[in-house]
């Protein structure tokens, strides 16, 4: 399942654009990350492609087909959004959470299906939380939580995953757990995962292809070792850093200052 | 898979075994409620003779009070409970808002303006009071509606434009009231809400909307569930919310109107119900609204037995009664709640 993005422009609520003329192909299979400063139009861009957002300008193809004249319900068994902050109510259960992600399937007047438990029972299983089930959300952990999430959007069989900042409000170990979970999602059901990150380092280690974001414009995009370059880093964040390549040939960055007030 | 998962950890709650308790407790609640309701008053009859009444005579004072005074007004308790309930149930989930209710945003406010309009400057046209408080009503709703539209209606703005919409019509109210004294008295009783003289004639003016009301809440159950995860999830799971969302408060709106045009303002019934249900069998709008269609009959019931009895002959309006006892007993019941309704 192939996503195009077309000439792009997008705001809120017929405010001001908060994406303008935006394009991009990605391609089926790939970890794809959005990255940039805060209000550059990275979640804005997920929220169009998730068809939250409806476009002012340009359009939103998967597989040759704008997603707002997909069938919304069959678009649902194909794509799948894990938004960047959720609530769910206090006593609701992590399967009962996960069985939500088969609404998609839903025919009227009938009832959970065979398919649907197995659906369930294998985002479950996929995401470790098999153990967990009958436990309500709110007690777990901030990583288990997350995952309880993932497994919902599991349970809809995507072919496309998006997601905001899975992992921003997690501790690092935490955000480990989740990030090795999407790639594993990728690798294994080889789903099509489009994300937002801030952590430009989980972003290297764990894309295909990264895509970068100034605002509200896509400024740069390439694989992570063409994009963590010093250069870019500064062109973007405007901050001076280190970068060196790791044995797996994976780039890392260390921040060492700002350049703010802009010197140039 | 599944004994592996009870042997790890303790099951949150068995909770199937637990929700067939919660309705057979509530369903024997809702029909106690009725048949205390049916004996008693300043008629003194036995279960015998109320049988009697009901099913051997045609003719008769008893078969007149059982059958014409207090079987119709037991109906109506009932459909403007259930009415009520639901109508605060969906319109909690909807704006995922713990305050909305029928009369906090405007709708029974719209209802009972429109009611007075009549009673104190329109007598004459007196007959015309349940469709024109339905009219008011309904047309709150859709200026709410409209005046929280933009791009897309937003349950944050839809919840704030109702109160808004609400205390103009609330000084509506009081204005009317203001210029004409002398003919006030009969509205009082209105804005309390009570069931006094309510006949069979209330009861066809009112079941319609109440059972296609209640019909199409209960189809719309999964979908509020969904909308309780947010926006984004709901439309990730394919729902279309924007419309989702004004079916659901058109429901809600028909359903309140039907309530307040024939019993008056009596709102706190939509808000005490839902929560009370929430907090007994959860978030789960499939369990959720069939428990508060029981809890809110009987409830009904019971407020206006007691509120026929406390003072006889006279009658304290159900409003009074409900708010007398509802409301301790809803904050007792907020008091002993250990955490908050939703956690990220």
């Amino acid at each position: 399942m192939k996503i195009e993005v077309r000439n792009l422009t997008v705001g809120y609520d017929g405010g001001p654009p908060v994406l303008r003329g935006a394009n991009l192909n990605i391609a089926t299979g790939k970890v794809v990350t959005l990255i940039g400063p805060n209000g550059s139009g990275k979640s804005t861009l997920l929220k169009t492609i998730a068809r939250t957002l409806k476009p002012y300008d340009g359009s939103v193809f998967i597989d040759d087909m704008e997603v707002h004249s997909f069938n919304t319900r069959k678009l649902a068994r194909i794509m799948s959004v894990l938004p960047q902050s959720n609530a769910a109510p206090t006593d609701i259960t992590v399967e009962e959470l996960v069985e939500f992600g088969r609404f998609p399937y839903r025919r009227l007047l009938q009832g959970f299906s065979s398919r649907d438990n197995d659906a369930v029972s294998h985002a479950l299983d996929l995401t470790g939380l098999d153990t967990l089930r009958k436990r309500p959300v709110s007690a777990l952990s901030g990583g288990e939580r997350q995952r309880a999430w993932i497994a919902l959007n599991l349970a809809q069989e995507p072919r496309i995953m998006l997601l905001d900042e899975p992992t921003t409000y997690l501790d690092v170990c935490h955000q480990f757990e989740v990030i090795d979970l999407i790639r594993r999602m990728n690798q294994k059901l080889g789903i099509t995962v489009v994300m937002v990150l801030h952590d430009l380092n989980l972003a290297a280690r764990y894309s295909d292809h990264i895509v970068v974001m100034k605002d509200g414009r896509i400024c740069h995009e390439g694989t992570p070792t063409e994009i963590i370059r010093e250069e870019v880093l500064q062109y973007i964040f405007n901050i001076k850093s280190q970068v060196s390549i790791s044995d797996e040939g994976i780039p890392h960055f260390i921040p060492t200052g700002s350049y703010y007030p802009a010197s140039n | 898979m599944e004994n592996k998962s009870r042997k790890s950890f303790g099951t949150f709650r068995e909770r199937s075994s637990f929700r067939v308790i919660v309705f057979i407790v509530l369903t024997l609640f809702a029909v106690t409620a009725f048949f205390i309701s049916l004996r008693v008053g300043t008629l003194k009859l036995g279960w015998s003779g109320i049988a009697k009444a009901l099913f051997i005579e045609d003719s008769g004072i008893n078969r007149q009070i059982i059958w014409n005074i207090r079987m119709p007004r037991n109906i109506v308790a009932i459909l403007v409970g259930i009415s009520l309930s639901l109508s605060g149930a969906i319109l909690q989930g909807i704006m995922r808002n713990p305050l909305a209710s029928p009369n906090i945003i405007g709708v029974s406010a719209g209802g009972g303006l429109m009611a007075i309009l009549i009673m104190i400057v329109f007598p004459q046209y007196i007959a015309l009071l349940v469709p024109a408080a339905f009219a008011g009503a309904v047309g709150t709703t859709l200026l709410i509606y409209l005046v929280a539209w933009k791009h897309g209606v937003q349950p944050m703005r839809l919840v704030l434009a109702g109160v808004a919409v609400a205390s103009l019509l609330g000084a509506c109210i009081s204005a009317l009231m203001q210029f004409y004294p002398d003919r006030v008295a009969g509205v009082v009783s209105f804005m309390v809400g009570g069931l006094s003289a309510r006949t069979w004639r209330h009861v066809y003016l009112i079941w319609p909307y109440s059972i296609v009301g209640m019909i199409l809440a209960l189809a719309g159950a999964k979908r509020l569930n969904i909308l309780g995860l947010g926006d984004e999830i709901a439309v990730s799971l394919g729902i279309n919310v924007e419309l989702t969302r004004a079916v659901l408060i058109a429901v809600s709106s028909m359903l309140a109107a039907a309530a307040v045009s024939v019993a008056g303002l009596l709102g706190f019934v939509g808000l005490i119900v839902p929560h009370t249900m929430r907090m007994i069998v959860g978030y789960d709008y499939r369990v959720l609204l069939p428990a508060c269609i029981l809890f809110s009959s009987g409830l009904m019931l019971l407020c206006d037995t007691a509120g026929r009895v406390v003072i006889e002959p006279a009658e304290l309006p159900v409003g009074i009664i409900m708010a007398l006892l509802g409301a301790p007993f809803f904050l007792y019941l907020l008091r002993g709640k250990k955490h908050e309704n939703r956690s990220t």
